[in-house]
């Protein structure tokens, strides 16, 4: 099952802040975000939400290979692209016009 | 990898793609073991487990989420021509649900208005009429339709076979004793006890229950059970007969033998529905058997269509 391919131009609540969080930070881990979110992001919900940001090329993921002999599954990195950081900017911009007390 | 892990995996395969596999199952369960190796340093087997718990649920979470992105985004997709295939459907449905009703309230308004000049007790009697007319006009509706459906449209039919469902089961165990209830006392003018007709569905298990201890040797205690599956079974008339219809449409296109199969499936639930009785006070069936007979006639005569229609090519692909 493959959903269809998301509208590049809406960017939901859940995206906004997302994208606020990997703006300040290089590089983070879903479940990073999930910490970072105090409560706002759940860990149900966020390897969703960033898998549909992907597909709007907002993010771009690497695997993080583990350290040599500490084993374990490779993480995944999620990163902001130029597209991703574009958004973030008008996005902003245009909630702190429309709605002052929203756009902080 | 543990056993709930290969679990998890393989059916994250058969949900997703091989790239959403990679880029969410995979990157969830990296995550959780990476907590979890955390928590086995900070050490604690309550600890330990807590995580793990809410990791898995996280990941049973994730399937739900991907699964519900999907019906959703495929759902909304619904073209012009498959637009006016359900509009048509939700018409002719709402007509047939209209007139059937009113067809079957007019004998007991007439009556009414000539015993005792009150026609406005038929209003009572309707949630009466709704569970055999509800899946009637259900298949009307479907079997209207003239052109083959899409597997969009067929997905929205379901869904609303089965919210009639759902409403069938609400009239049958609640809306249905209480207006019976209201039309006796009304009639009446006093407050009267409850027959198994007025009791909602609870209450007509406990009263069942209730007998079958008490009574051993009654005939009461199988009719009362009866009753209860009765309602039970009723409820899925929607989803039956919406089935039915769509295996109908899928492969017949002839307006007359739609209506032909139709009649056919609809007098033969009806005399069933109506011969659980007979069946029950025969001792042939147990009360879930008699009950649940009609639908199992509606499933079998499905299947059978659909096992006819896959061994000859469909009218027609939409």
């Amino acid at each position: 099952m493959v959903p269809p391919h998301p509208n590049p131009l809406t960017v939901s609540r859940k995206e906004l802040l997302v994208l606020r969080l990997l703006a300040s930070a290089d590089e983070l881990y879903g479940l990073q975000m999930v910490d970072a979110s105090a409560g706002d992001l759940k860990r149900g919900t966020i390897y969703v939400t960033l898998g549909r940001m992907e597909d709007k090329g907002y993010l771009t993921s690497r695997s993080d290979e583990p350290p040599p002999g500490a084993g374990g599954h490779p993480r995944r990195l999620y990163t902001l692209t130029p597209l991703g950081r574009r958004m973030l900017k008008r996005w902003s911009s245009a909630l702190e016009r429309l709605m002052p007390e929203f756009g902080r | 990898m543990s056993r709930v892990d290969r679990v998890l995996r393989w059916l994250a395969v058969r949900l997703m793609n091989e790239s959403r596999v990679e880029r969410l199952f995979d990157a969830a369960v990296a995550d959780l073991r990476f907590e979890m190796k955390r928590a086995m340093v900070a050490g604690g087997r309550l600890r330990i487990a807590g995580v793990a718990l809410r990791g898995y649920l996280s990941l049973l979470a994730l399937f739900a989420t991907h699964v519900g992105e999907v019906t959703v985004s495929t759902l909304r997709v619904v073209g012009g021509d498959e637009r006016r295939t359900l509009k048509k459907m939700a018409v002719v449905t709402a007509a047939v649900l209209t007139v059937s009703t009113a067809l079957l309230l007019l004998p007991p308004a007439l009556g009414l208005t000539r015993s005792s000049g009150r026609y406005s007790l038929a209003v009572y009697l309707v949630p009466q009429a709704l569970p055999l007319t509800i899946p009637i006009a259900l298949l009307a509706g479907i079997l209207s339709v003239p052109l083959l459906p899409g597997m969009r449209t067929k997905a929205w039919v379901l869904i609303g076979t089965v919210a009639m469902s759902v409403g069938s089961f609400v009239v049958l165990g609640w809306a249905m004793p209480y207006a019976n209830q209201a039309f006796r006392e009304a009639v009446a003018g006093r407050q009267l006890s409850k027959g198994p007709n007025e009791m909602t569905l609870p209450e007509l298990n406990r009263a069942a229950s209730h007998v079958e201890s008490s009574a051993a040797f009654s005939k009461q205690p199988a009719q009362r059970r009866l009753d209860y599956h009765i309602r039970w079974a009723l409820s899925f008339a929607p989803l039956m007969f919406g089935a039915f219809a769509l295996a109908t449409i899928t492969r017949q296109r002839g307006a007359i033998l739609r209506a032909v199969l139709g009649t056919a499936v609809t007098i033969g639930y009806t005399v069933l529905l109506f011969g659980a009785a007979a069946f029950q006070n025969g001792a042939w069936l147990p009360p879930p058997a008699a009950a649940w007979l009609p639908n199992i006639f509606a499933a079998g005569v499905t299947i059978a269509m659909l096992r006819t229609s896959s061994r000859q090519p469909a009218a027609s692909e939409s």
